[in-house]
């Protein structure tokens, strides 16, 4: 059965994320040497305190809680690259963090992934959404790296996950399946984020942009398409996007784990989040057949988030489409 | 300086015509959608281009999904049998396992501006003043600055990289090393997606409809300039991409290890 891998920002948190339903816990660490060093230039993707544990002594208590339940524990060095500057500092972190027992380090670049391979730390390696992996020969050029586990892109159909693992064999893949549906494929993109309420500094692709549209199509049309531009103003990324529905798909596909974005929420969201994941999960168990299941699925994430379903909240919106085959470009 | 085009369909050569002579090389393809991969027939007909104008070949290949990986075995497969010493420049570890495994003789591969990850977003720019100096550092500078990431190239006859003209300016050392750069310009990409906005961009009541669904290329009859007070630049989304416009070439190009300037007459998608 698939496995639930969910966020923990504090040791608190962690016994109840677990109960929740979690196999898998994954987490930050701050690093003040880090932090005072190169500010904005993060170490983890998520430089606000609220996303990471304080100290290593917090991870290795989360460890042991973890491990206490026979959960194991991922810590993230996922920043997209890092400098030859910024390896002392760096390796001085992973080897504290392996100290304190985690199991698994969730790296994005190649040049960290090829340094810890190297190393031979005896910690498994898996590669994050960073590392752009859209097909099966991207997760076996990482599996010959030495990755235990690949993160499949945000922006893959569900046909297309299903294409990748025909292909692949001896490694873990996974999917995202709640939170943070970047408009963007993360790996890809280089707007600068930061966690701030400051229009500033926000998500570039949530500012309201006013649009200019260039085409010899006519005006009534120029005009709703630059309303179209204008989408991600409208919704917030962050809305409660979802992708449980194709559970039922991922399961027959034999996908290792889906992932929970969720760093920084607080703890009855993670909670909420992992509960409605394994439930699903659960009923699934029962073998419903697939109507049986999205029906089961839509009624509790409305029930839930208080929401309905919505295409643009969808990570696999062709689930909500007629016919799964219709999403291909049949023109080759 | 080796100077080549990047045209990203058959029609933009007459966008260079005039000045074809001041090109010794033209990169042919798509970086950013695997639906614009070119036709065979149409990568057959730019390499009769490049061989008539005295140019040497680059094709261009973009991230891929299973589907679209096949697609490109097939035009390998045209351009192993046609083309002797053509680069391919790959955006996708995927595709470069591709090429290792069955073209190492046949290509030399150039690995992408997309698989250079540095931070493109305008705003930096109206930190970077107030930045420490290893911010800044880190902001101008890549993990191929690791000899480990270099090893790892040239193990692999990578002997290229490809660079975007970004606005806070590029601080490599790559030409010490055994690696040269090319510069494309004016056209720097930011960021990319597969929910791609043109997708029945102007169909009404379709407004909020995003994901990865069929298309039918409006990509090709749309350009939207996008500005907010606090993006120090415009902003030009082209069907699945949004990029910048920066025509200042830097001083510091021999440094870098930059050989090669590409330039782009138009958006390439």
């Amino acid at each position: 059965m698939i496995r639930v891998l969910a966020p923990v920002d504090k040791v608190e948190e962690v016994e109840e994320v677990i109960r929740s339903g979690a196999d898998e816990l994954y987490c930050g660490v701050l690093s003040r040497d880090w932090l005072l060093k190169y500010t904005i230039a993060a170490l983890n993707r998520r430089p606000h305190p609220a996303c990471n544990l304080k100290s290593f002594k917090e991870l290795k208590e989360c460890v042991e809680i973890a491990h206490s339940y026979g959960v194991p524990l991922a810590l993230t060095v996922n920043e997209h690259y890092y400098i030859n500057e910024q390896y002392p500092i760096l390796l001085d972190y992973i080897e504290k963090a392996l100290d304190a027992g985690v199991d698994s380090l969730i790296v994005s670049d190649l040049a960290l992934l090829l340094t810890l391979r190297d190393m031979r730390l005896g910690v498994k390696l898996h590669v994050s959404t960073g590392g752009t992996t859209f097909n099966s020969e991207t997760v076996k050029f990482y599996q010959e790296l030495g990755a235990s586990r690949v993160q499949l892109d945000r922006h893959l159909t569900i046909q297309e996950i299903r294409d990748i693992h025909e292909e692949i064999s001896g490694i873990e893949t996974g999917v995202f399946i709640l939170n943070s549906k970047c408009a963007n494929i993360d790996g890809f993109c280089t707007f600068l984020h930061f966690a701030s309420s400051d229009p500033a500094y926000t998500n570039a692709c949530m500012l309201p942009y006013e649009v200019q549209v260039e085409s010899f199509e006519d005006d009534e049309k120029k005009v709703v398409a630059g309303i179209r531009q204008q989408v991600w103003q409208r919704y917030h990324i962050d809305d409660r996007p979802c992708g449980v529905c194709a559970l039922y798909e991922f399961n027959e596909i034999g996908l290792s784990y889906v992932k929970i974005v969720g760093r920084g929420y607080p703890l009855q969201k993670k909670v909420t989040d992992v509960r409605f994941v394994r439930m699903m999960l659960n009923f699934l168990e029962r073998k419903p057949t697939k109507e049986e299941f999205r029906k089961t699925a839509r009624k509790f994430y409305a029930s839930t988030y208080r929401r309905p379903c919505r295409i643009t909240m969808c990570y696999y919106p062709e689930v909500m489409l007629d016919g799964e085959s219709s999403l291909h470009n049949e023109d080759r | 300086m080796e100077k080549a085009v990047y045209i990203t369909k058959i029609d933009d050569i007459n966008e260079v015509m005039n000045r074809i002579s001041d090109f010794s090389r033209v990169y042919f393809g798509n970086e950013f959608c695997e639906r614009l991969l070119p036709k065979r027939e149409e990568l057959e007909e730019m390499l009769v281009f490049a061989k008539e104008n005295g140019m040497r070949f680059t094709f261009v290949t973009p991230y891929v999904t299973n589907q679209g990986l096949r697609i490109l075995e097939k035009l390998f497969e045209y351009l192993s049998k046609t083309d002797e010493s053509c680069e391919v420049v790959f955006n996708d570890f995927g595709v470069l396992k591709v090429l290792l495994k069955r073209y190492e003789d046949d290509f030399k591969p150039v690995m992408g501006r997309l698989l250079i990850k540095m931070k493109r977003g305008p705003r930096l720019m109206n930190l970077i003043d107030i930045l420490p100096e290893t911010s800044v550092r880190y902001f101008r500078s890549y993990s191929l600055d690791t000899r480990i990431f270099r090893d790892f190239l040239l193990k692999n006859k990578i002997e290229r990289v490809e660079l975007d003209n970004l606005l806070q300016g590029v601080h490599l050392n790559l030409a010490n090393h055994g690696i040269s750069a090319s510069l494309y310009v004016p056209y720097a990409y930011i960021t990319t997606t597969r929910a791609c906005l043109s997708i029945n961009c102007d169909v009404l009541g379709k407004e909020d409809d995003v994901g990865v669904f069929p298309c039918k290329k409006e990509c090709q009859r749309y350009v939207f300039y996008l500005r907010n007070r606090i993006m120090p630049v415009l902003l030009i989304r082209k069907g699945n991409t949004v990029f910048f416009k920066n025509e200042k070439i830097p001083e510091n190009l021999e440094k870098i290890g930059v050989d090669r300037i590409v330039y782009e007459p138009k958006i390439p998608l």
